[in-house]
Parts: structure tokens; C-alpha cells; sequence
């Protein structure tokens, strides 16, 4: 699709959807062997549900935010679940606490396979998508749809269904899951948990672009957990904070390019969010299958390269499969599904750790419980800059490079950071200019 | 032969709740024939929503340029969609025609899928359809009901042939 290559301007344009126009597109501009300019432009469903909140009761939020993102549902849940809980003085420990992290596992599961095994492992196999990949590799797609399933499945047993899960509420569940329920998953969990440990390494000696750049990486930490639900939000760079302070230290600013909001640390700049940062800061915490799967895989405790981010993703669902198996292991129903919150007139705040990273939520309400305000910044939205800082460190170092070979690469690179372009219009256009 | 009718899409994108509005408002006094869904998520998801099923039937809306509310009737049993209208894949997602032909290269694929597309004129956010997408739902519920009779029919004498 490029122009001749005489011409003095020349343009390589990628149409992945012409579903709905102008949502999403990468747009890089090359000009006497510099990069020039990039830009991300997203157009970000949580502006039009920010909106939507307002006027509502504090109770509707989880299911309003639910509907943000086909694929990360529970994240949206959680950490509106977390804000609201936070702004009444409420804490859900024991058996609720469990299950919220279990549903959660379901999540990473199916939104992790999808990605890596779906969407990223054909750009290291060198097929087009998937479609290719099926026909030289039908039983590893086959493995991963069953993989993915097994996450729909423990979503839909824990949440009532796997898209948009209705069953979450404000101080826990519409209806908790009895222990035979939970126990039916448990075969398919100990096939799946062999099965990721060999795609972690199967994974790891994938080919991968030389590409370390030195980031500032934040993610949630909890004392004794791999942080999924709740905990502090920290970075290696020194950043410690509650999630109450994210205001203090973290500016959403609007750019002209985009609607959605660009995130940065006051004190630094932009930052990376995401499997990566969790990986990198809290390695410790994995389980010890895990961490020995990460170590045989090549990886190390640490890691600086995007493009590897899908040993990272193959990790994450290794522990994520683990940990449900351990949850459900030890499950006893609980009496009582929740526990009544009553509203409280302030501001609450609210994070967890949704598959491409944390996803922040502040609501004000009124005494009656009425949504005053509200402010969701999602992952893709903090990665933004970054992403566009990658790109043009990326593209530098390959200027030269032909621009479909060129175009190819970025186009990978995008996908590094499973960006949410724009939650359900699918719409990504990638656009190459050089003077 | 009982089909499978899934209404998709986004009720948060106007139009694009086209065909779960569709499903939502189906009537039919074929209940034996025909199990409907609703369908909001990953058409990768799609894959197994329909495993068991003979035949399905797909509701969504499009954005071809054609005239708001014009249905386009599509038959992927044997052949894959147009990518102008149902898309290819993208950096986040799968689209429709990528669940189906990925589901036909693992043999997944029910033995019949139609799909009906009702393009839409509006995508922005917010809730309710353009009104010349409403209208055309009546008329819709109708050619379905034609379609599943004919099939009905046409499988009735099937059997009764090689009985």
C-alpha cells in the first residue's frame, strides 16, 4: 500500500477497520532521516461514561463501568467497587475479598490469552493474524481458545456471565458461588496450568527485536499478594503512594490530538503501566512455579523489553491459573453474599490492576448516594506517551529500514501494550509519512 | 434443525445496538425452531457460543455508506464476508469475519451462517437507535421469520423424504 518510492512524499496508510472512522491511528512523520512526529490518536469511551455516572446512585456504578470494556469488565468493577467502598469507610476481607480476586484471575486469563496467543504471537511466527496461524498451528489456537474459555467460564460461574458480569456489587456479590459450583473448574485448571507453563517457555524462545528502553514503571503493591485488587501504587522510580494521593502526583492532561486524557508523574513525566511494571516490581511475589517458569524462559527478574512482554502476559496467566486453583482450594461459602454500605457524602478513590495495567477511579457523591463526579483513567490512556515515546526511539533507530519492513515493525511494537484503542469499536489506523 | 438467532453489538454506540435491540424486540411463535442470544463481548467468543449449533443466524449493524436502515443479507456457510463491511482484525480485538474464518479453519463453523447486517447511521456514544434503524426492525423480524419457515419447511420435507 506505500506510494512509489520516488515520489518526494510518501505515505503508508493501514486501514484495520473501516468500521468507524477517525477513532484510533498511529501517525508517524519522517522527514530528512528524523522523526518528525508522533502521534497516538484514541478516541476513549470512559469520557462518555464519566457523563453517563453523573446523577446516577453510588450502587449502579459497577454495572455502568462494566459496560466500558467487552474485555476487562471486572477491572472496571473493581476499582469503582474499591472507590465507592473506600468513600463509605468500608473494607470486604475473608471469603468476598477471594472471590473478587478469583473472578478477577478469570479476567487476566481470557484477556492475556487473547492478546498473546491471539493477537501478538503471529507477528513473532511471521503470519498476517491469527486466521494464518490456525492453519500451520491448529492445535496451539486450539489450546488457547480452551484457555480463554476456562477464563470466560470462571468469570461466568463467580460473575453470572463472562461479558459485563452482573453479579459484583458495592460491599460484594448479588449471589456468592457454593463450592461445588467452583469445583467444577478444577480439572480444567490443572490441564491449563501444564499448558501455560509450556507456552511460557515455548514463548521464551520466540525471536525477539532488540529493544530496552529505560522506563519508569508503575503498579499496584500489597504486602503479601502479587497485587491484582487493591494495594499501593508504586514505581522504580521511588514513586509510594496510597491510592487516595494518584491526584497529587499523577497529571491527566488533554493533548490536541486526542480525546483521551495524557497521564504523567509531575515529578518525572510519562510512565508504563501494564504486565511489564508488575512483573518488574513485585517478581518476588509470584509463585515459585511461576517464577521458575519465568527464569527457565530466559527472562530473568527483570525486564525492559516490550516486545518480550509476551513471556510476561504467558507468566501472568500461569500465576493467574494457579492462584485460582489455590483460591477455589480453600473456598467456604460465605453467609452472606455482601455487606450493606450506606452512602456517605465525599470523594472515594479506587484502583486495581486490570490486564493492561492499573485503572484508576475517583467518585464524589452526595449524601443520598447520588454520583457527583466522576474520573476513570484506564491504562491505555496512562501508557499513551509512552507508547509514543517507543515509537519514535523505535522508528529512529530504523529509519532506514523500507517502509512497508518499517511499518510492519511499528506495527508490532503498538501491539507491545495490548492498547485498548478504543474499547469496542476495534479501530486501529497506522499512518507513515515522510517528506 | 433448531437455529441459533445472536443479536450483537454495543448498546452504548446508538446504532451499533442494532441487532441486540433486534433480538431484544424478536417475536416469533417459532420458539421450537429458534434459541436466541445476545451477544456484547469478543467475537472471538463467538467460537463458542455457537459450538453445537447447525445453523446460526447473525444480527449487527454496518457501515458500508449504503442508506441508514438498509439490511444486507449474507451467507458466510461457504465463503468469507466482505472485509468493507464486517472489518479485519484489529491491534485490540477480533472482528466478526475474523471469528468466522478462524472458526472455519478449525472447523468450528456451524454448517449454515447468515448474517443479517442494518447499517447504521450513527456510531457516536450514547443510548437509542436513528429512527431509520428502528423502523427497519419490524420489517426484519419479518424476513427472519420468512427465512426460518422456508428452512423449516424445506427441512420437514427433507425428512420426510428419506423416512
Amino acid at each position: 500500500m506505500s506510494s512509489p518510492k520516488k515520489s518526494k512524499t510518501r505515505t503508508i496508510k493501514v486501514d484495520y477497520l473501516a468500521r468507524v472512522e477517525g477513532e484510533g491511528a498511529m501517525f508517524i512523520k519522517l522527514a530528512g532521516g528524523e522523526v518528525k512526529e508522533v502521534r497516538l490518536e484514541i478516541f476513549e469511551p470512559p469520557r462518555f461514561f464519566e457523563a453517563f455516572l453523573r446523577g446516577r446512585n453510588f450502587t449502579e456504578a459497577p454495572d455502568i463501568t462494566a459496560r466500558i470494556c467487552g474485555i476487562c469488565p471486572i477491572a472496571y468493577q473493581m476499582s469503582s467497587i474499591n472507590a465507592m467502598e473506600d468513600l463509605c469507610g468500608v473494607s470486604i476481607g475473608g471469603q468476598l475479598r477471594e472471590l473478587r480476586r478469583l473472578i478477577y484471575c478469570g479476567e487476566w486469563i481470557q484477556s492475556h490469552v487473547l492478546h498473546a496467543f491471539m493477537l501478538h504471537l503471529p507477528d513473532f511466527l511471521g503470519y498476517q493474524d491469527a486466521i494464518q496461524m490456525a492453519g500451520d498451528h491448529p492445535d496451539l489456537v486450539k489450546k488457547a481458545l480452551r484457555m480463554k474459555k476456562l477464563g470466560n467460564e470462571i468469570m461466568n460461574i463467580v460473575g453470572g456471565r463472562a461479558v459485563h458480569p452482573i453479579n459484583m456489587r458495592v460491599g460484594g456479590f448479588y449471589r456468592v458461588p457454593t463450592r461445588d459450583e467452583l469445583l467444577t473448574l478444577n480439572d480444567e485448571l490443572s490441564w491449563a496450568i501444564g499448558v501455560a507453563e509450556e507456552l511460557v517457555h515455548f514463548t521464551g524462545e520466540l525471536k525477539f527485536l532488540d529493544f530496552e528502553q529505560d522506563y519508569e514503571f508503575v503498579a499496584m503493591r500489597h504486602p503479601d499478594e502479587y497485587a491484582i485488587i487493591d494495594g499501593r501504587l508504586i514505581s522504580n522510580r521511588g514513586l509510594d503512594i496510597s491510592v487516595r494521593e494518584f491526584d497529587e502526583h499523577i497529571q491527566e492532561e488533554h493533548v490536541r490530538h486526542s480525546t483521551a486524557l495524557h497521564a504523567r508523574i509531575k515529578a518525572r513525566g510519562n510512565y508504563f503501566v501494564g504486565p511489564l511494571a508488575r512483573f518488574n516490581l513485585n517478581f518476588e511475589q509470584l509463585s515459585p512455579r511461576a517464577q521458575a517458569a519465568a527464569k527457565r524462559s530466559g527472562l530473568g527478574k527483570r525486564c525492559n523489553n516490550p516486545f518480550k512482554s509476551i513471556i510476561v502476559r504467558s507468566v501472568e496467566i500461569l500465576y493467574a491459573l494457579e492462584l485460582a486453583q489455590e483460591i477455589i482450594g480453600k473456598y467456604k461459602m460465605p453467609e452472606r453474599p455482601y455487606v450493606e454500605v450506606k452512602p456517605k457524602a465525599g470523594t472515594g478513590y479506587g484502583c486495581s490492576e486490570a490486564p493492561r495495567g492499573i485503572c484508576h477511579h475517583r467518585y464524589t457523591i452526595d449524601e443520598e448516594g447520588t454520583i457527583m463526579d466522576a474520573r476513570i483513567a484506564p491504562p491505555t490512556s496512562q501508557n499513551q506517551k509512552t507508547i509514543e515515546s517507543d515509537l519514535a526511539n523505535f522508528v529512529r533507530a530504523r529509519i532506514e529500514l523500507p517502509h512497508d519492513e518499517l511499518q510492519w515493525q511499528c506495527e508490532q511494537a503498538i501491539r507491545n501494550y495490548d492498547p485498548c484503542i478504543s474499547c469496542s469499536t476495534h479501530f486501529l489506523r497506522l499512518h507513515i509519512e515522510q517528506e | 434443525m433448531k437455529t441459533l438467532l445472536i443479536g450483537l453489538g454495543n448498546r452504548f454506540r446508538h446504532d451499533d445496538g442494532a441487532g441486540l435491540q433486534f433480538v431484544r424486540q424478536f417475536s416469533t411463535n417459532m420458539t421450537d425452531f429458534v434459541d436466541s442470544r445476545l451477544f456484547e463481548g469478543d467475537p472471538i467468543d463467538l467460537i463458542e457460543l455457537w459450538q453445537g449449533a447447525d445453523r446460526v443466524m447473525l444480527i449487527d449493524a454496518t457501515s458500508s455508506g449504503a442508506e441508514p436502515g438498509t439490511v444486507q443479507r449474507l451467507d458466510a456457510s461457504e465463503k468469507a464476508l466482505p472485509e468493507e463491511l464486517f472489518g479485519r482484525q484489529s491491534t485490540h480485538l477480533f472482528s466478526i469475519a475474523d471469528a468466522i474464518e478462524l472458526a472455519r479453519r478449525l472447523e468450528k463453523l456451524p454448517q449454515e451462517v447468515i448474517i443479517f447486517g442494518i447499517e447504521g447511521a450513527n456510531f457516536s456514544f450514547g443510548e437509542g437507535l436513528s429512527g431509520e434503524v428502528q423502523e427497519v426492525l419490524a420489517k426484519l423480524n419479518q424476513q427472519v421469520l420468512d427465512e426460518l419457515a422456508q428452512l423449516t419447511a424445506s427441512a420437514k420435507k427433507e425428512s420426510k423424504a428419506s423416512a
